[in-house]
């Protein structure tokens, strides 16, 4: 099995063949907005923190 | 790079994957932005981490095992897991099964993280099909799903073009979104 470390180094490799080199903006550009939540997941903690009533539920949402 | 915190954490998550399958003998698969922050190793950054594993029960007591506590800070969503060696990230298990059963579980890609942890990633094509399907629902000023999803097709080593072109259109995305210029001429 690849170990983690590698697979990161080739990403990295992999990117400068390329010459998909980012500026801080292009980087800032691809975090998520808004939150950081889609609107179903946003929803679900909402009712969650007015709840309280599970200690750690699950979601079904990626953010 | 991915900053070195987010790989320590990413090192105990490891821990707990590895128990998770001894216990299950099946794969938790870490997805969502950390899954992108790994593909682009460190452009894309996310604080959570968000983790589908079919075994509730399972799952809690492996991240138990290995010091994580479920969330009770103040000032916090009670929701999810903390560690405290890592107090800056946030760990969700994602119910379910892996994008609702509709991926080839089969292309999941595994690494090995230390001395025995394991870190189990989604396909690229799964990742992206489902960034895009996150910008269609997103607000319509947040482009930032269908830049990493431009960013990871750009970034892909091989993509399997069927099964990219089946899975975006089951998480309702437009492929058609990848083409970089699409992106520039909204923006214009």
């Amino acid at each position: 099995m690849k170990s983690l470390e590698e697979f990161l180094r080739g990403v990295t490799e992999r990117r400068q063949q390329l010459e998909l080199l980012l500026t801080p903006a292009d980087v800032d550009a691809m975090r998520n907005r808004g939150g950081m939540r889609t609107a179903e997941k946003r929803a679900l903690l909402q009712a969650i923190a007015r709840r309280q009533v599970e200690p750690h539920p699950v979601i079904r949402s990626y953010g | 790079m991915l900053p070195e915190d987010y790989l320590r954490a990413l090192t105990t998550l490891g821990e707990v994957f590895a128990s998770y399958e001894r216990r299950t003998g099946r794969s938790a698969v870490l997805v969502g932005g950390a899954a992108a922050a790994i593909y682009s190793a460190g452009e894309f950054q996310s604080g959570d981490f968000d983790i589908v594993a079919f075994s509730d029960d399972d799952f809690q007591k492996a991240m138990a095992e290995h010091g994580f506590l479920p969330e009770d800070r103040v000032g916090q969503l009670k929701i999810g897991f903390y560690h405290p060696d890592h107090l800056a990230y946030g760990f969700q298990q994602v119910s379910g099964q892996l994008f609702d059963g509709k991926s080839d579980e089969h292309r999941v890609l595994a690494f090995s993280v230390a001395a025995s942890g394991t870190i189990t990633l989604p396909a690229i094509e799964d990742l992206i099909a489902d960034r895009l399907g996150q910008h269609v629902i997103a607000s319509p000023t947040d482009k930032s799903r269908l830049r990493q999803a431009i960013y990871l097709y750009r970034m892909a080593l091989e993509i399997d073009g069927e099964y990219l072109r089946r899975r975006v259109q089951e998480e309702g995305g437009d492929l058609s979104l990848l083409d970089v210029a699409n992106l520039m001429e909204d923006e214009a």
